[in-house]
């Protein structure tokens, strides 16, 4: 039952951000190409001499403002659609259908979160791909600069021991589970907000506020414990990880990282599954 | 005598210091058309929601072919909520897919035939149709599966006369003959002809459950009579204007 909710979710998420994701690679080309051409003019003699040429810089500025907002907007559009979809689709009249369907409600809760998390997953690698289509494509320095970055960061690997590796694809973990996090804190803000005989949005964004504090304290607690507990120069590197991912201290760092966001996962799911399941109220 | 199919036990629910449910205590067999006949606000929708899992009540025992709501009571009882449920992007063989995904009981060649009999186009989405039309397809949705209960939040409500005769036939021609139909309505003149037992509720609670042959019979009285004389208010409290 869950792969049918997901593919009705899917479904309902897709009709909108398909055109997105083809849309922010297609605008990052044009704005790139555009940049490209504005060069040029400036560059060549009559650009230099023309009164346009200092217009053109604020023009490019300009461009280069639109793409961040596009991407924003991507961004936004996303954690919009995250909300509606759990609002509409389960608290409001939308769940007069979900929760009459013979399914539930963990089945209901995990196929949202898990389509909203490949989803949001999906538009961050569509955001970071039209963000390199621009910058490839704008101007020739940065095709060259970033070949020779690509040149030396291969010929690096072969240094690299595999605790690397680990580090990366620990990192990517940590990221994807980070995001769904985020999606499962905003369910679980929804759920107690639903509690709220009236004024139920505000009560999910005191909701959401008030979880979003009681992690930080738990969270900072954990590592106050943790620095009194290990020996001085371990919290040190736990902490800051100066060598980043390529040494053990960024593992244990990452998976720290990877278990606590785990343990929020945990809790939001079974805060938002007990709520629908036993206080229920669609009025 | 049929099997218990639902039985409510002094069942409570409020909305906040607003009581819908005040200790509701009801049984009703299998194979039966019962109106839940009640003024406005007499707790007809917070039932059928508890029934169906929707709500939550705040104490009481409630079991719908003996067993408390959850997947398998929804997997047996056919819903037709007060208003439209649907996404707007969905088509309707969207919805016919949906159904026939989650309830093994929809039977989606019937559901296409109701569909060419009324001309509804299936390719239509939800949000273009008119009121009516999505009434129709939500008809049709809930009129094309076999369940062992059929929840109807007062289907007849704001449609013409002869809307409402295509409901209640649709009603009559299609539901299971060994469920229920539970029909919520206050327009019970419309009704009627169709029920077998009729379910009195005011201020949450039963105040009466009789066999229409019974009102008719014992007390030479129609259902609509019987329900203007059990629901009469006093205007003004009897005073003068």
């Amino acid at each position: 039952m869950l792969g049918k909710l997901m593919k009705y979710e899917l479904k309902s998420l897709s009709r909108a951000f398909i055109p997105m994701w083809i849309l922010a690679p297609i605008i990052a080309l044009m704005l790139s190409l555009s940049i490209r051409g504005m060069v040029a003019w400036s560059d060549s003699p009559i650009g230099r001499m023309s009164i346009v040429n200092a217009g053109n810089g604020m023009l490019m500025a300009v461009m280069v403002i639109l793409f961040i907002g596009a991407v924003m907007g991507l961004l936004i559009m996303t954690v919009v659609f995250v909300i509606q979809r759990f609002w509409n689709g389960l608290l409001k009249e939308e769940g007069y259908l979900m929760f009459t369907l013979p399914v539930k409600t963990w089945e209901l809760v995990v196929s949202k979160a898990l389509t909203a998390t490949l989803i949001a997953c999906i538009s961050a690698v569509v955001g970071i791909f039209a963000a390199v289509i621009l910058a490839v494509c704008s101007t020739e320095e940065v095709i060259r600069s970033l070949a020779m970055a690509w040149k030396y960061f291969f010929s690096s690997l072969i240094d690299l021991n595999p605790i690397f590796w680990l580090n990366v694809m620990l990192f990517i973990v940590v990221t994807v589970v980070g995001m769904a996090k985020s999606i499962y804190h905003v369910y679980a803000a929804m759920s107690v907000g639903h509690l709220f005989q009236t004024h139920k949005v505000v009560g999910s964004c005191v909701a959401y506020i008030g979880i979003s504090i009681t992690v930080s304290v738990v969270s900072n607690l954990i590592r106050a414990i943790m620095a009194m507990a290990l020996p001085d120069d371990w919290v040190y590197y736990w902490l800051y990880s100066p060598n980043g991912l390529g040494d053990t201290f960024g593992t244990f760092y990452l998976l720290y990282l990877l278990l606590f966001a785990l343990l929020e996962i945990a809790v939001y799911h079974i805060l938002t599954e007990r709520i629908l399941s036993t206080r229920l109220n669609l009025e | 005598m049929g099997q218990m199919l639902i039985q409510c036990q002094d069942v409570w629910k409020n909305y906040g210091s607003q009581r819908a449910l005040q200790g509701l205590s009801l049984q009703l067999e299998s194979g039966k058309i019962v109106g839940l006949l009640g003024p406005n606000g007499s707790g007809k929708t917070t039932l059928i929601k508890i029934l169906n899992g929707l709500l939550t009540p705040d104490r009481g025992l409630v079991l719908v072919d003996g067993q408390q709501p959850g997947v398998y009571t929804k997997s047996v009882i056919s819903y037709l909520p007060d208003k439209p449920y649907f996404a707007g992007w969905m088509r309707v063989r969207d919805l016919f897919d949906l159904f026939g995904d989650f309830y093994q009981d929809f039977d989606r060649e019937k559901a296409d035939h109701m569909c060419r009999t009324l001309q509804i186009d299936e390719n239509l989405r939800m949000k273009t149709l008119s009121k009516g039309t999505k009434e129709k397809v939500q008809l049709i949705l809930v009129m094309s599966r076999k369940a062992k209960l059929y929840l109807l939040d007062e289907p007849i409500a704001g449609v013409d006369p002869a809307a409402r005769d295509f409901i209640l036939t649709t009603i009559l021609n299609n539901y299971n003959p060994e469920g229920t139909v539970l029909i919520s309505t206050h327009l019970i003149s419309d009704v009627e002809r169709v029920l077998d037992e009729v379910l009195f509720i005011q201020f949450g609670q039963v105040v009466r459950q009789e066999l229409v042959d019974d009102i008719r019979e014992k007390e030479g009285k129609s259902v609509d009579e019987l329900f203007r004389e059990v629901f009469r208010t006093v205007p003004f409290g009897g005073g003068e204007w």
